[in-house]
């Protein structure tokens, strides 16, 4: 098999696994016990916290562990939002975790916009200049996109909030950027930070979301207390140690990503000469690379993959059922092509034989069912 | 005294001679419906009784048999030893949350002392000294106390009464072939026949990679849901990828539905014979797209001779299909927005009154003996 939906999940590393068994097994004390054995699965969870925090370069905020990026956005969104916000800024190109609570919002009578994106996939800051002003007091604006592999100039979105609303909290949802593009949230002032364990190598079924000193979120659950009276609910600890060891093997973030393009380079090489269009710029991730092709259906070339035992995706997998792509809309595509589009997403233990092969059988696919739709 | 519920069945009795088969099939499904719990199923006269179970059960139990075809009602009940004294106490615990009761004895038990209006009159007075705020009334009462004094020996006092489906016990009426696409219609089709008595297999036709694994779960799961009424089902999976490029190959676009739905009725009559079936049903509705005109679908029955096949919608509007779709929990596994196979190769504008002389021009072109039996040699079957 050959795996190429790396934005969609990825596999836990056999030193992950480990852990988490290690973590479920025998050391699977209550970490909020007070005796000797929960105190140190407490400490523990602790120093995962720090790993995290590190990986994050910075020092200057604490690490809450919910059960999902998902969790983790909804908290970030609610529970720093105050009545007294006037006005709340969200990027058109954000994950369905992101986007639906900014419906939610938007239902609950609260002003939200949109920021909408420019033609290479990143928001447009000229037009989110000229959204911000005092009123603002929320924005949230990810990373990576999941859809286009788009990456955000962080730094200029925090000068342009500085400038225009420097009160407001700035919440980025860093999914898809975490381990793959480096990061450092002090230098890009970002507030609250999400990120997942399982599109990094790490097990399902946990988050870390980055909140830094002085923002007072509110839970939005409630319960025993955990995680600073903030997420309540016994701690996966499993899962956060298993979290831990997938961000110590991150490794060396410039020579993944180096190595990444040429993987993406070479697969777009291989599909020249047919008629597709590769919704990209060099400046993207090349972890993630969305293609739309011209008359056909994207999951009929998924399904062509799939008895090659290649996997791939349609649009993004959280979005695939639905019939549109909100995010390759923004971005003027037609709704055929978006029709004919699928997802590839690298990762760093892809090699160049599998991406070669990958993309040589999508061309065959594509020209296959060309001549049968014909 | 203990906890029991009372069954009673409907048309069973005009059955004649017949009656014990369909008695016999009827207890057999109920028994089958209930395996998972423990419980008792006895049959008395006229009716049948489930006892000797955990109270908790209860509810799973009614709504278990709440979908057993062929039951017309059920109450639960409290079972006495008949003695005065005794069924005096029970009735003094009753409590009614309504504003007016009536009490109804039926007295099959002659050698009981007391006569029925009689009796019913006591008893209602105990009652009201128990809850006086409740009032009598014979005609417009909210809620009807029953004491049934049977002739076994035994007492019991109900007083709701739970409607269940009615029609026919499953399998009194042989086997069908449901053509189940993953909508919302097929599984209807597939509860309506059975509720007159006939087991389902059923047959699904998928186009990978044109349509998805999803898909196929889906049916899966339809499959799945329909179950506890209609027992368990065979599912047939016949690859259709073929036959469809073949189609869209050879033939003109505009029949493209036609002979699909045409070849499907040919590759189901195989099917209902290695299924032991004896007609074929489809969720079809007359009007509801171009291939359920009239014509069309007497274009698809020509296409096999050997089967009867039943269309139990053909007159039902979207509407009151969508509405027992959701009573029999359907609807949402139905609306799951993924392709089927119908709606690949769809042309622009299919024919919607085919000339069976076009159709077998068409079909001429196609090697369809070859591409039936290919299908039939790689189906797949799933236990449901």
């Amino acid at each position: 098999m050959i795996y190429l939906d790396n934005a969609a999940t990825t596999k836990a590393l056999p030193e992950v696994i480990k852990e988490y068994s290690k973590y479920a097994g025998e050391l699977y004390f209550n970490p909020s016990a007070i005796y000797h054995e929960g105190v140190s699965v407490k400490a523990c969870i602790e120093d995962a916290r720090s790993t995290i925090l590190k990986a994050l370069g910075t020092n200057n905020g604490n690490i809450i562990f919910t059960s999902s990026a998902t969790e983790s956005n909804n908290l970030a969104i609610f529970g720093s939002y105050r009545s007294n916000f006037k006005k709340v800024i969200f990027s058109i190109e954000e994950h369905p975790s992101v986007y639906n609570v900014a419906l939610e919002l938007k239902n609950r009578g609260i002003n939200v916009d949109f920021c909408p994106l420019s033609t290479n996939g990143q928001v447009d800051y000229e037009k989110l200049e000229q959204m911000l002003d005092e009123d603002v007091g929320f924005i949230s604006i990810m990373h990576v996109s999941n859809e286009t592999g788009a990456i955000n100039d962080l730094k200029r979105i925090y000068d342009i909030k500085m400038r225009k609303c420097p009160k407001a909290i700035f919440h980025v949802d860093g999914v898809q950027a975490f381990s793959k593009v480096k990061v450092n949230l002090d230098y890009f002032g970002i507030d609250l930070y999400t990120i997942s364990g399982h599109k990094i190598f790490g097990p399902k079924g946990v988050s870390a979301l980055f909140v830094r000193n002085g923002i007072v979120l509110k839970p939005i659950m409630f319960g025993g207390g955990q995680e600073n009276n903030i997420r309540s609910g016994t701690e996966n600890v499993p899962a956060i140690m298993g979290l831990k060891v997938a961000v110590q093997n991150i490794g060396d973030i410039k020579s993944h990503f180096e190595y990444v393009r040429s993987l993406k380079d070479k697969f777009i090489d291989n599909l020249s000469g047919i008629a597709c269009t590769f919704n990209t710029t060099n400046e993207n991730s090349p972890y993630i690379l969305s293609i739309s092709f011209k008359g056909v259906k994207g999951e009929t070339l998924v399904h062509m993959m799939e008895q090659y035992g290649i996997l791939i995706s349609t649009g993004s997998a959280c979005s695939s059922k639905k019939a549109g792509n909100r995010v390759l809309e923004a971005l003027d595509i037609n709704h055929n092509d978006i029709i004919g589009s699928v997802r590839v997403s690298f990762s760093r233990y892809n090699t160049m034989e599998e991406v070669d092969f990958a993309s040589k059988t999508l061309k065959k696919c594509y020209l296959e069912l060309i001549e049968k739709l014909r | 005294m203990k906890k029991v519920i009372l069954l009673r069945f409907g048309e069973l009795y005009l059955k004649g001679k017949n009656r014990g088969f369909f008695e016999k099939t009827l207890i057999s499904n109920i028994r089958h419906s209930l395996k998972d719990i423990d419980c008792k199923v006895i049959k008395t006269t006229g009716r049948y009784i489930v006892s000797d179970y955990d109270e908790i059960d209860e509810i799973t139990i009614i709504d278990k048999l709440t979908k057993v075809f062929g039951l017309v009602s059920l109450s639960p009940a409290i079972e006495l030893d008949t003695n005065k004294d005794e069924i005096d106490k029970y009735v003094a615990t009753i409590t009614l949350n309504v504003k007016t009761f009536r009490v109804s004895v039926i007295r099959a038990d002659k050698t009981f002392p007391i006569k029925s209006n009689i009796y019913e009159r006591e008893l209602g007075a105990i009652i009201l000294m128990h809850n006086p705020n409740l009032k009598v009334s014979l005609k417009n009462f909210d809620e009807e106390v029953i004491v049934d004094i049977r002739e076994s020996g035994k007492t019991y006092v109900l007083s709701s009464k739970i409607e269940c489906e009615g029609g026919m016990p499953l399998g009194t009426a042989g086997k069908s072939l449901l053509l189940l696409s993953g909508g919302i219609d097929s599984p209807v089709a597939g509860y309506m026949i059975a509720k007159r008595g006939m087991k389902i297999s059923a047959i699904h036709f998928h186009s990978f990679p044109y349509t998805s694994e999803m898909a196929k779960q889906k049916v899966i799961k339809l499959a799945k849901l329909i179950t506890p009424y209609c027992g368990n089902i065979k599912l047939y999976m016949i690859p259709f990828t073929k036959i469809q490029e073949e189609i869209h190959k050879h033939c003109a676009p505009e029949f493209m539905i036609t002979i699909m739905r045409r070849i499907m009725m040919k590759i189901s009559a195989k099917v209902a014979k290695i299924a032991n079936c004896k007609a074929i049903i489809t969720g079809e509705n007359l009007g509801q797209v171009a291939s359920q005109t009239v014509e069309s679908m007497t274009v698809t029955n020509f296409s096999q001779t050997e089967y009867p096949i039943f269309r139990p919608l053909i007159a039902f509007d979207k509407k009151d299909i969508i509405a027992i779709s959701r009573k029999i929990g359907t609807y949402d596994t139905s609306i799951l927005p993924y392709e089927d196979c119908c709606t690949v190769f769809l042309p622009k504008n299919p024919v919607i009154k085919p000339k069976m002389e076009k159709v077998i021009y068409e079909e001429s072109k196609l090697d369809i003996d070859n591409l039936v039996n290919n299908a039939i040699e790689n189906l797949e079957m799933i236990d449901c």
